[in-house]
């Protein structure tokens, strides 16, 4: 459980860092769409799944801390009679830098740690059955950048790398598209 | 009001997001790595397959699709006669019960193949029969054969020594779910490493198995003979008019009996590992039919003419296709498997076949490959032609039978059902009678009452000599078997 503990020291990092800097925090939403390439079975190639990520959080001077919710679904073709749906959820909790504010496009550099957890529903002729998986932990680094649309409402890009401690073997990358909004 | 505030305070958030990250840390970190249930259909005890937790206690890495007894090659390719392919990915998850839910169709495939397989390594332990492990199963192979890709098959590539399984496209249970069907192929190795690699030893017999299996070899030879065939059987003269067949027909022959018999034998393996004897079934409906083991009534041996008639690729001047020779191969070695299946039945003590009594019959066919692999050899390399009902005499001699009414049946068993070359010499075997006191044979070697006959035919073509013409093939109906 190394990685869970690392996750939870760093978790109370940024809880210390939010208590420090509630005086200036704005509350921040966000909606985005995602692209993450996963490595298929045979290893010969990526599949693109497309989640779609739900975010709130504070924006303070120069750093934004949000939770993110993700999920997608893969629909595993596998037979007419043997059929297996996955559906796949992440908690993340984002720390977000913004590297220069003062420019139109703001580059960005953000680490998420959180968890991600698995359904799956197998269906076997007449047969069905759905089960959760346990929770796994997860990290995730991600670069992109920020631009301000109007006053309370901005377009971040970004790409990104996440660890599972799960059962895909390697790092996942994707890029994502979020429009958020801040008040 | 400002917004912030009906949302609420940062500190607010803060603790919660702290909270909820450690809840979700603190479970995290499973690794699938280690646990040994794996939810997958699996044969139930009506045989009919239904999704089941399933103990694997031999698959170690999950994620990669390997494990201690098989290594998983997933879309494989083929690079300087090597089998090759990418790190395979696993998926699956644990859920509440510890169980290993596949998430994906491969994860299925390959936990299943690893469950089968690692009880078919405890059947070969028990009955010492050799094959090469760790297993190299190769899935979703991508095979074309004659420009249109290879599906809803399984089969054994001794080249590679691999088992392949392309991709499943029909209704019912893929075929790398099938506990038959990969017990079926599970044989093949065996064969493979008992017989064939035995009689190929210098490397006489390569030569022409190798050719047997590629379609080349019957498109070249497919005109190479003709045989007129009278009622059923093929005239003698035809066959063995020049005296004897010529080096080239007798390879084509011993090629062709040993992959039919390696096909039969196999499929009594499915059985033997299922206790069902139409164990295709439930992949190829139409299929299994064909070849079931329990079908009725049960077909003779093919004798040494017929056999010969085929092999030459051309009956009453209609040549056989290739498809059409390798069902026959099949066609043939499925009178083999039902012959066990009836020599099991004969032995067992009640109408139902037990595992034990499946076992039995089993085990004697382990013990008896290498003797068989040797006398076959030397056959072989004496290009004489291989008698049809050698193996099945062989075998009966490694089957420990209790009881005179037990060796009754099966010795009337085999009488029966032995291919017709032999017809002179089986109707002078005196079966003993259960009611009789002195026994025939009371540990069970079931041979033909001369002595002579069974091991060394003088007409089956072992030995080089002309056969007797073959008698009209008569069947009797298996249940009239005492």
């Amino acid at each position: 459980m190394k990685f869970g503990h690392a996750a939870a020291v760093l978790g109370v990092l940024l809880a210390i860092f939010l208590f420090h800097h509630t005086s200036s925090a704005t509350p921040i939403v966000g909606v985005g769409a995602n692209v993450v390439y996963e490595s298929s079975a045979d290893g010969r190639q990526y599949v693109a799944r497309q989640p779609i990520s739900l975010r709130g959080g504070y924006r303070f001077s120069l750093a934004d801390i949000y939770l993110e919710y993700t999920n997608f679904r893969v629909a595993d073709s596998g037979t007419s009679m043997l059929y297996v749906a996955r559906e796949h959820q992440e908690f993340l909790l984002w720390g977000r830098r913004i590297i220069r504010a003062d420019w139109v496009v703001s580059p960005t550099a953000a680490l998420g740690l959180g968890f991600e957890y698995d359904r799956v529903k197998t269906s076997f002729g007449a047969q069905s059955s759905e089960e959760s998986g346990s929770p796994l932990a997860i990290m995730a680094s991600a670069l992109g950048a920020r631009v301000q649309i109007v006053e309370y409402l901005d377009l971040q890009i970004e790409g990104r790398l996440s660890f599972g401690s799960g059962s895909q073997p390697e790092p996942l990358f994707g890029f994502g598209i979020a429009f958020g909004a801040s008040f | 009001m400002k917004l912030s505030d009906t949302i609420g305070s940062p500190s607010s958030w803060a603790f919660a997001a702290v909270l909820f990250f450690l809840l979700g840390a603190g479970c995290g970190g499973f690794r699938p790595n280690g646990a040994n249930v794996y939810q997958i259909p699996w044969p139930s005890e009506n045989g009919k397959y239904q999704l089941q937790n399933v103990s694997i206690e031999s698959y170690e890495q999950p994620a990669t699709l390997q494990g201690r007894n098989v290594q998983i090659f997933v879309n494989p390719s083929l690079a300087d006669g090597q089998m090759q392919s990418e790190r395979a990915n696993g998926h699956y998850l644990r859920n509440r019960d510890g169980v290993m839910v596949p998430t994906d169709y491969t994860s299925v495939e390959a936990a299943a193949i690893h469950a089968h397989l690692e009880r078919l390594l405890k059947i070969d332990t028990e009955l010492k029969a050799v094959a090469n492990w760790p297993a190299r199963i190769a899935i979703d192979v991508n095979v074309h054969s004659n420009g249109k890709r290879t599906v809803n098959n399984a089969f054994f590539a001794e080249e590679l020594d691999a088992l392949f399984v392309p991709p499943y496209t029909e209704l019912d249970v893929p075929i790398a779910v099938n506990g038959g069907v990969l017990a079926h192929e599970h044989f093949h190795r065996i064969f493979q490493s008992m017989v064939f690699k035995r009689i190929g030893k210098g490397g006489y017999f390569s030569r022409e198995l190798q050719a047997f299996r590629e379609h080349a070899f019957w498109s070249e030879n497919s005109t190479g003979g003709s045989v007129e065939m009278v009622n059923g059987q093929p005239l003698d003269k035809d066959v063995h008019g020049q005296g004897k067949p010529q080096a080239s027909q007798v390879a084509k022959y011993n090629a062709f009996y040993l992959s039919a018999l390696n096909e039969g034998l196999a499929d009594f393996w499915g059985w033997v590992y299922t206790g069902d004897p139409n164990f295709i079934k439930p992949s190829l409906p139409k299929l299994g039919n064909f070849r079931s083991l329990d079908q009725k009534p049960v077909e003779r041996l093919a004798s040494t003419p017929q056999l010969l008639a085929w092999t030459m690729g051309s009956v009453n001047g209609k040549a056989f296709t290739v498809g059409e020779l390798k069902d026959r191969s099949y066609f043939v070695g499925t009178t083999y498997a039902r012959f066990l299946r009836e020599i099991t039945q004969a032995l067992a003590q009640s109408k139902d076949i037990t595992r034990a009594d499946r076992m039995k019959v089993a085990g004697a066919l382990i013990e008896v490959l290498p003797e068989f692999a040797d006398r076959a050899g030397k056959t072989v390399r004496a290009q004489e032609l291989l008698n049809p009902n050698t193996f099945m005499i062989m075998l009966s001699s490694k089957i420990s039978i209790v009881g005179e009414l037990a060796s009754s049946r099966v010795c009337r068993t085999i009488r029966r059902w032995a291919a017709p070359d032999w017809d002179h010499e089986m109707q002078a075997v005196k079966c003993l009678e259960p009611q009789r006191t002195t026994p025939l044979s009371p540990k069970g070697p079931v041979t033909p009452a001369t002595p002579t006959a069974p091991a060394t035919p003088s007409s089956g073509g072992e030995k080089g000599g002309t056969p007797k013409t073959p008698r009209k093939q008569t069947t009797t109906p298996a249940g009239e078997l005492s």
